[in-house]
């Protein structure tokens, strides 16, 4: 009965995943699996124009920057550590979301080369379904420390920025998966990092905080 | 495993196809058991069973694992189904007794109530019925229900009862305290009534002498009168209704694990271990800029920890794979299950995207804050019951972990986030049902690392040290106590 309910919570994400590629298809004119070649996704600097909250109530997508943190692999190699970086305001979260995944991606040393997002949805219950192309298993360099700062970075990456989002859930060619590696189990959503992959600064003080 | 529709046809259920091609419904006795391909939980009427290993749709036919007969079949049966895995005996057939027991506390004295609702040929064993000894009640036979799992620290006249099964037998076994002085039995109904008296009534409070034996005189109608030791009663308490099947020899492949979890009144002594060396086969695992690959460091290591327990402390260790082949996560946990390890510890080499990582870190398994909403992803129910599984033992994981984590930093180095001992959900650990931990040995992918890790040498040192982390916790294991004397103690 649950396998059921996933399956129809799956079905329709798709559907409406569909939908929202038509419409914006059909409003944008351009395919949104496509990023968006703005020069304020590129690694180095963000050059996009100030708010310009004067010229208009409603400033069209694109016209401002919002600041956001990236969870990459520290130089120790063995937990996060943050990148502040500026993305392009988006006029809808689950464009907003994608726009950190793909920055993401491109970004961290944790995801390997070739790997594309796919598409990213968001359900009510602030799960954000994000699904990869194949690479992210195929190439994969494997290792649990690895493992863990591709799936935490992700996770903890999304929740930090998106409080809408609780949980991430990864998916490969639209498809649960039960593992990248062979460590993690992937049929769960993950959330916040464990304490032990934090950046220091967002470690709590006492040891044996792992919540449950 | 056993075919599901032989089964079945024991207990006349019938086997039709489920709503979906991988799964069929098992039905009898007005209930209906759903039973999917490669699942190893069984929705039964309002019930989820957990088996020891997933069912199997092999060419068309079922096969199920034997703990089926005593989980599920009795559901689906209108009549008792009991299974004696030692003589491969199926049962049918309530006509065994029914056996209850309980004990009663009074200040001079302690009784034991054995009840049953037939006659069964009862014989007492005294010989070690003395204060610290045991007295030992014989139930000749060979099958009964009951609903007693034993009780402990009861007084200091008896320490502890419970009820065992023997080969052909049960015996009820009484462990007498320090204050056990002698015994009267006398029969009750088709029962029988130990009364274990103190040594010596107590000077405080209402226990006297008199009380004692206006207590004893208080008896329902003592047939064969008290002192009685031999209660010899019909022989015809011998089921002669039971419908017994005996299972052909190939009927199964692994032992049934009696109870799940696993009985923690259980004996406390190590002597099964698996070990899982990570990866194998086409999934080699992390790989070392040198060259030397996860799959083979580990497989390594894992052989010398495994001469170093067999031959220094004499425990069975059986690996998952004893060479480079495939080998999925669920199966090397059911591989732990199905041959009733004491506890299950995968090695694993590590590696990261920055090449100067490095160091030990043993990991066991953690249920993220995430997992908590178990309703918005992932197959609900199968996690659900894979949670089970592992969390009866986390306590004894994470003792494991620390003692295992701190003898490995003697040789990779000190750790010093969390000491190196962590948490977080491996999909190799949900499925055992006993103690189990993930061993990160060292980085792979860190070039200095890479060299100790393929070198005899330091694979020696860490079997060593893991050899050492198991010993401590095999004491700690032994005496039921804590991890954190013990390493008080070595400080």
């Amino acid at each position: 009965m649950s396998r059921k309910g996933v399956f129809i919570a799956a079905t329709m994400a798709v559907l409406m995943i569909v939908a929202a590629v038509y419409v914006t298809f059909w409003l944008v004119g351009q395919p949104v699996s496509e990023p968006t070649a703005a020069p304020e996704t590129t690694p180095n600097r963000t050059h996009a124009a100030a708010p310009k909250a004067s010229d208009a109530s409603e400033p069209a997508p694109g016209s401002e920057v919002i600041p956001i943190k990236l969870y990459v692999p520290a130089g120790s190699g063995r937990s996060l550590a943050t990148e502040e970086q500026e993305i392009q305001l988006e006029d809808s979260v689950q464009k907003q979301v994608r726009q950190v995944v793909e920055l993401l991606v491109r970004r961290s040393a944790s995801f390997p080369d070739g790997v594309e997002v796919r598409e990213v949805f968001i359900t009510s219950q602030g799960v954000a379904y994000v699904d990869f192309s194949p690479e992210l298993v195929q190439e994969h360099p494997g290792g649990t420390s690895a493992e863990e700062l591709t799936v935490f970075g992700l996770s903890h990456t999304l929740v930090v920025n998106f409080p809408v989002i609780k949980t991430v859930k990864i998916l490969v060619e639209g498809r649960e998966i039960q593992t990248i590696a062979g460590h993690l189990d992937l049929t769960v959503p993950y959330g916040r990092a464990p304490d032990y992959l934090r950046p220091e600064s967002e470690r709590s003080e006492s040891r044996n905080n792992e919540t449950s | 495993m056993i075919p599901l529709r032989g089964a079945a046809s024991f207990v006349g259920a019938t086997v039709r196809p489920g709503s979906e091609p991988n799964a069929v419904t098992v039905s009898g006795n007005g209930k209906m058991a759903r039973i999917s391909d490669g699942k190893n939980f069984v929705p039964v009427a309002a019930n989820l069973v957990l088996l020891q290993s997933p069912a199997r749709l092999v060419g068309g036919e079922w096969f199920v694992p034997l703990d089926f007969l005593t989980k599920v079949l009795p559901s689906l049966a209108t009549e008792a189904v009991a299974y004696r895995g030692s003589d491969r005996m199926l049962i049918l057939g309530a006509d065994y007794p029914e056996v209850e027991v309980r004990s009663r506390h009074a200040p001079t004295f302690t009784r034991v109530f054995l009840d049953s609702d037939r006659a069964v040929p009862l014989a007492i064993e005294d010989a070690e019925a003395e204060a610290g000894g045991v007295l030992r009640v014989t139930l000749d036979t060979p099958f009964l229900r009951t609903s007693y799992r034993g009780e402990t620290n009861i007084d200091d006249v008896v320490e502890r009862v419970s009820l065992e099964r023997r080969e052909s037998t049960y015996v009820l076994v009484v462990e007498l305290g320090e204050h056990y002085g002698s015994f009267r039995t006398e029969r009750r109904g088709n029962g029988i009534v130990l009364n274990l008296i103190r040594s010596r009534v107590p000077t405080r409070g209402t226990g006297t002498a008199e009380e004692f034996e206006w207590d004893l005189s208080e008896q329902e109608q003592p047939e064969d009168g008290p002192g009685d030791k031999e209660a010899e009663l019909d022989e015809d308490a011998r089921n002669p209704n039971a419908q017994i099947i005996e299972l052909p020899e190939d009927y199964y492949l692994p032992a049934a694990r009696p109870e799940f979890p696993s009985d923690p009144e259980g004996p406390a002594r190590l002597r099964i271990v698996t070990l899982d060396p990570g990866h194998g086969g086409a999934e080699t695992g992390a790989e070392g800029q040198g060259g030397s690959v996860e799959k083979g460091v580990v497989l390594s290591i894992c052989r010398r920890f495994q001469r170093l327990l067999q031959t220094r402390l004499g425990i069975r260790v059986i690996l998952t794979r004893d060479g480079d082949r495939d080998l999925s996560l669920d199966e090397r946990a059911v591989f732990a299950n199905s041959n009733k390890s004491d506890l299950f510890i995968s090695v694993h080499a590590d590696a990261s995207p920055r090449r100067n990582a490095r160091g030990s870190s043993v990991y066991f398994l953690s249920y993220s804050s995430t997992a908590q909403n178990a309703s918005i992803g992932g197959d609900d129910l199968d996690f659900i019951l894979w949670h089970m599984a592992q969390a009866s033992h986390l306590r004894q994981s994470s003792q494991l972990a620390e003692v295992m984590q701190e003898e490995l930093q003697a040789v990779t180095g000190p750790e010093r986030v969390n000491r190196g001992i962590k948490q977080n959900t491996f999909r190799v650990l949900k499925g055992a049902t006993m103690p189990a931990v993930l061993v990160e040995v060292g980085f792979i992918s860190n070039a200095e690392e890479e060299r100790l890790l393929s070198s005899a040498d330091y694979q020696d040192k860490l079997a060593e040290a893991l050899y050492r982390g198991l010993v401590r916790y095999k004491d700690i294991f032994e005496r039921g106590g804590s991890a954190d004397r013990t390493r008080r103690s070595q400080r």
